[in-house]
């Protein structure tokens, strides 16, 4: 079943955002719209520590982390097929690709909401997502 | 004279000036053309003396060939003409004899004392101005027959001609050493420029590189050297294309690709290339400069990652704002504590960024963060004690951050109601390379303490975001003396700077 306009059904997004105060807000404003929160981690290896311990449904990447990219955590995001959504203070030039939508920062609540609904609305049944809660 | 003899005359003269242009025109050198005038005077004339003057450089009439002249003799007419050099009018002036003459005693004395009594001043002419002139010297009287003077002029035409191709001559070796030597110069110039020039021919092969762009290459043999396997892999193709689409074109073209230097390092040459046309504006191939652009092409680069991160940081210092906004603003205070609490909060952020801003953003000192975030310059009654650590930038915006808002929530709420309130922060450093920082916050005051709101700001920066930064465990207890908060941090191994 895909997901409902009025919320994300119990969709795991991984939070990869070194910024402890914008990874915390985020990880809120996504709960808000039922998604749980996987993480946040802070720091590559962390995240890539949660990918190996669970599969999430999407994931929210900042570009910048410690002055790196987050490339190696978009390329297994990308070879396990699970969407994910850059978060990016300038025009994306980490060479990362492959990302279901690109959110500037500073961004507001509504815009990353609606990022993720999209990546829910878009979920198909045969995507090992969670079932929809019963209408 | 009889007309036999007049027409033998004739035949002589004829014969002579015959053999005098003859001579000339063989002459390879004006001491030729000297020698032979000489001998064809003393016969055509009957003289046993006779000389050839030019005009020098400074436009004085100097002795360039004689006959039977005597050194002192020369030395005291030199100079002596009655012409100016360069003048267009001058007819040849023949002397019976000189004592008949108004020239000055002592040159008709010292002509006299050389045995001079007849003589001829006939003007040499080279693009129709006196450029010398010839003399004869008899030493007697000497009545100056048509024959003799029409004889003196055929001659002195036959000079002038011969000057005229020698000079003519010179003039071009003058201009051919001229352009041999500015085109050395230019040869040198290109050889040793401190820049790397090269030419090509229409295809594109180097036909000239100068001695820089030779030692950069490594070339030996201009002729065997193909420039494009120099060019690194990634660059080969678009750089070829470049430059064949400038000859194609006969334009100019402005190409910058990776070269390998003979030592094998790969450099960056920027080269400017111009099409080179011949005389006849036939299309000859390209002339270009190269010039290594490395050591600009790392600085813009540098430049370019510097202000991508300082967007990076800008973005999400505005981010970490509107964050702090909205979780100041969305508490039940009044407006006006809601603005000043932002107010403080953003003061603090702001201390933080000083202290790294000090420090290259590289770190800064926990005791010196947190001096800034307890307002110790000017309230003392925040105690700090303990060693030396260094924060990572992060760390100590957060740590700024949540020690700004344990300092706000004590002076509102806690200990430091009381003007004889007091806080201890202090701090101790474990052993190791990933060591254990333990950090505690008591407060000791008089008045009971408030606990602040569970969901205020204040408590998820302290609590989650100080937590999360220093991968912390956080223990907050509320005692009646006042608030006692110890933070254990399990500091990440430091990660190498970017």
């Amino acid at each position: 079943m895909t997901g409902t306009t009025s919320g994300v059904p119990a969709m795991r997004v991984l939070i990869l955002e070194d910024e402890v105060l914008l990874a915390l807000e985020a990880a809120e404003t996504l709960e808000e719209i039922g998604a749980v929160v996987i993480g946040p981690a802070y720091r590559i290896d962390t995240a890539m520590a949660l990918l190996d311990a669970e599969r999430p449904d999407a994931a929210l990447l900042d570009v910048n982390i410690n002055g790196a990219t987050s490339a190696k955590v978009a390329q297994r995001l990308r070879d396990e097929n699970i969407p994910f959504v850059l978060a990016t203070g300038y025009a994306n030039q980490s060479g990362i690709s492959g990302e279901a939508a690109i959110i500037d920062k500073p961004y507001d609540r509504a815009q990353l909401q609606a990022a993720f609904l999209r990546l829910g609305a878009a979920a198909t049944p045969g995507l090992p997502t969670s079932p929809a809660r019963p209408a | 004279m009889a007309q036999g003899d007049e027409s033998l005359v004739a035949g002589d003269t004829a014969a002579q000036l015959f053999a005098l242009t003859d001579r000339l025109f063989r002459a390879t050198g004006p001491e030729e053309v000297y020698e032979a005038v000489l001998e064809v005077i003393g016969g055509l004339l009957g003289c046993d003396r006779a000389s050839i003057l030019l005009f020098d450089e400074a436009g004085i009439m100097r002795f360039v060939a004689w006959r039977g002249l005597t050194a002192d003799y020369r030395a005291a007419v030199d100079g002596h003409s009655p012409w100016q050099a360069g003048t267009r009018e001058a007819e040849p002036i023949f002397v019976a004899d000189i004592n008949d003459t108004d020239e000055p005693e002592w040159l008709k004395q010292r002509i006299g004392a050389e045995g001079i009594v007849g003589l001829a001043f006939v003007p040499l002419f080279v693009h129709g101005q006196v450029v010398g002139k010839f003399m004869t010297y008899f030493p007697a009287r000497r009545e100056f027959t048509a024959h003799d003077r029409a004889c003196a002029v055929a001659i002195a035409r036959q000079v002038g001609f011969a000057l005229e191709r020698y000079r003519a001559e010179r003039a071009r070796e003058t201009a051919e050493l001229g352009l041999r030597e500015s085109e050395e110069r230019f040869r040198h110039m290109a050889e040793d420029a401190p820049v790397m020039i090269w030419i090509s021919d229409s295809s594109g092969r180097c036909l000239h590189i100068n001695s820089l762009l030779r030692e950069f290459w490594g070339v030996r043999d201009v002729a065997s050297f193909d420039w494009a396997t120099t060019l690194h892999p990634g660059d080969r193709d678009e750089v070829a294309r470049r430059m064949q689409e400038a000859i194609g074109a006969r334009s100019s073209a402005t190409v910058k690709g990776r070269y390998r230097r003979s030592d094998g390092v790969y450099r960056v040459l920027e080269t400017v290339a111009r099409p080179n046309f011949g005389r006849h504006g036939e299309f000859l191939g390209m002339i270009g400069v190269n010039v290594d652009v490395t050591e600009r092409e790392e600085a813009d680069k540098h430049k370019r990652l510097l202000i991508n991160e300082l967007n990076h940081r800008v973005k999400n210092t505005l981010a970490v704002v509107q964050a702090v906004a909205r979780q100041t603003f969305r508490s039940e205070a009044p407006r006006s504590l809601q603005l000043q609490a932002f107010e403080g909060r953003l003061a603090a952020l702001a201390q933080a960024h000083n202290l790294l801003a000090a420090e290259s953003w590289q770190s800064a000192s926990l005791e010196e963060v947190a001096r800034k975030s307890v307002n110790g310059d000017a309230d003392s009654r925040v105690r700090l004690h303990g060693p030396h650590v260094d924060l990572e930038p992060k760390q100590a915006v957060t740590t700024a951050m949540a020690l700004h808002e344990m300092y706000t929530n004590a002076v509102k709420h806690g200990a430091l109601r009381d003007p004889n309130g007091s806080v201890r922060f202090e701090w101790q450093l474990g052993p190791g390379p990933a060591p254990v920082l333990t950090m505690r916050w008591s407060e000791h005051g008089p008045l009971p303490v408030q606990r602040p709101s569970r969901r205020g700001f204040g408590t998820t920066m302290i609590k989650q975001a100080l937590g999360a930064e220093l991968n912390a465990d956080i223990d907050l207890d509320y005692l009646p003396s006042g608030l006692i908060c110890t933070v254990t941090a399990r500091l990440p191994a430091r990660q190498p700077a970017p």
